[in-house]
C-alpha cells in the first residue's frame, strides 16, 4: 500500500516537472527571442558586448573610400566623426 | 521577414542547449544512482527522456528557422553536411554533427532492447560528444556568443556538467576502491 502511493506520488511529481519543464522552456524562449534581437548584427543594435560590430573609424573609412569614387564634388559625404550621413543612402 | 527567423532561431538554439545541459546532468545523475530526496529512480529517468525530447523538439525548431531564414542563407545541404556551410563552416558543422550524433543516440533508444543494455550504455555515451558539439557549436557559431548573459549560460552549464562528470567519475573510483580484490591465479 504505500509502495503504491509512493509510485502514485512519483507519478504526480513526473507529471508536475514535465509541465514546469514545459513552461519554463517556452518562457526562455521568449526571454531569449528579446535578448536575440538586441544582438542581432542587422539590427544596427549592437550587443552589449564581445559582438563584432564594425568601428566609428571603420565606418568612416568606408564613407571615404565611397566618396573618392564619388562624381559630386565637395567634401560633404565624407564626415570623419563616423555617424552616417543623410546623404550617403543615396549614393551606396 | 524583419529578422524574426534569425531570433528565432538563436532562440530555439540556446533554449535546446539548456535543455540538452539539463538532461545530461540527469543522466549523469541517474547512471550515478544519485539518490534525491522524494523523487524514485523511475520518475527522475522519465524527467530525463522529457527533457532531452524536449531538447530535440527544439533542435528542430532551430533547424527549420534556420532553413526559412532569409539573412543566414543556410541550405539543407549545409545542416545535414558537416562543413558545407558557407559561414564559420567548421562551427556549424559541428552543430551538424551534434545534430545527426543526438538523433542517432535517439533510435539507439528506441533499439535498446535489440542492442542489449551494455551496448546501448556504450552507445549512449555518445551523448557526451552531442554536447560538447553543441557547446562548441553555440560559442563558435552564435553571432551573439559573446554577450554576458549567454556567456554565464554556457559557463553554468559547463560547470555543473563537469561537475557531475566529476562525482560520476569519483562514485566509479570509489567503487572500484571497495570491490573486492580478484583471486590471484596460479
Amino acid at each position: 500500500m504505500a509502495e503504491r502511493s509512493r509510485i502514485e506520488a512519483g507519478r504526480r511529481r513526473v507529471r508536475q516537472a514535465k509541465r514546469a519543464l514545459a513552461g519554463a522552456a517556452v518562457a526562455g524562449f521568449a526571454v531569449v527571442l528579446v535578448l536575440a534581437r538586441q544582438g542581432h548584427p542587422a539590427s544596427g543594435r549592437p550587443a552589449s558586448s564581445g559582438v563584432a560590430q564594425p568601428s566609428s573609424s571603420v565606418r568612416a573609412a568606408g564613407y571615404r573610400e565611397r566618396d573618392d569614387d564619388s562624381t559630386l564634388a565637395g567634401g560633404s559625404l565624407a564626415p570623419s566623426g563616423g555617424g552616417a550621413p543623410s546623404a550617403a543612402s543615396h549614393t551606396s | 521577414m524583419n529578422g524574426l527567423d534569425w531570433y528565432t532561431a538563436r532562440a530555439a538554439g540556446v533554449v535546446a542547449y539548456a535543455l540538452l545541459s539539463a538532461g545530461v546532468l540527469l543522466g549523469v545523475a541517474l547512471a550515478g544512482r544519485a539518490r534525491l530526496p522524494r523523487w524514485p529512480q523511475f520518475a527522475v529517468t522519465e524527467v530525463h527522456r522529457f527533457v532531452v525530447l524536449l531538447s530535440g523538439g527544439f533542435v528542430a525548431f532551430h533547424v527549420y528557422a534556420l532553413l526559412l531564414d532569409r539573412y543566414a542563407h543556410v541550405s539543407l545541404v549545409a545542416l545535414l553536411v558537416p562543413g558545407a556551410a558557407g559561414y564559420r563552416p567548421l562551427w556549424v558543422g559541428l552543430g551538424t554533427v551534434a545534430l545527426e550524433l543526438l538523433a542517432a543516440v535517439g533510435l539507439s533508444n528506441l533499439l535498446r532492447r535489440r542492442l542489449g543494455h551494455a551496448r546501448w550504455r556504450r552507445f549512449h555515451y555518445l551523448t557526451f560528444v552531442v554536447w560538447a558539439a553543441a557547446t562548441a557549436h553555440g560559442l563558435g557559431a552564435g553571432t551573439d556568443a559573446g554577450s554576458p548573459w549567454l556567456r554565464g549560460l554556457y559557463l553554468v552549464s559547463v560547470a555543473s556538467v563537469a561537475a557531475a562528470v566529476a562525482w560520476r567519475a569519483g562514485r566509479v573510483g570509489l567503487r572500484a576502491a571497495r570491490a573486492p580484490a580478484p583471486p590471484a591465479h596460479g
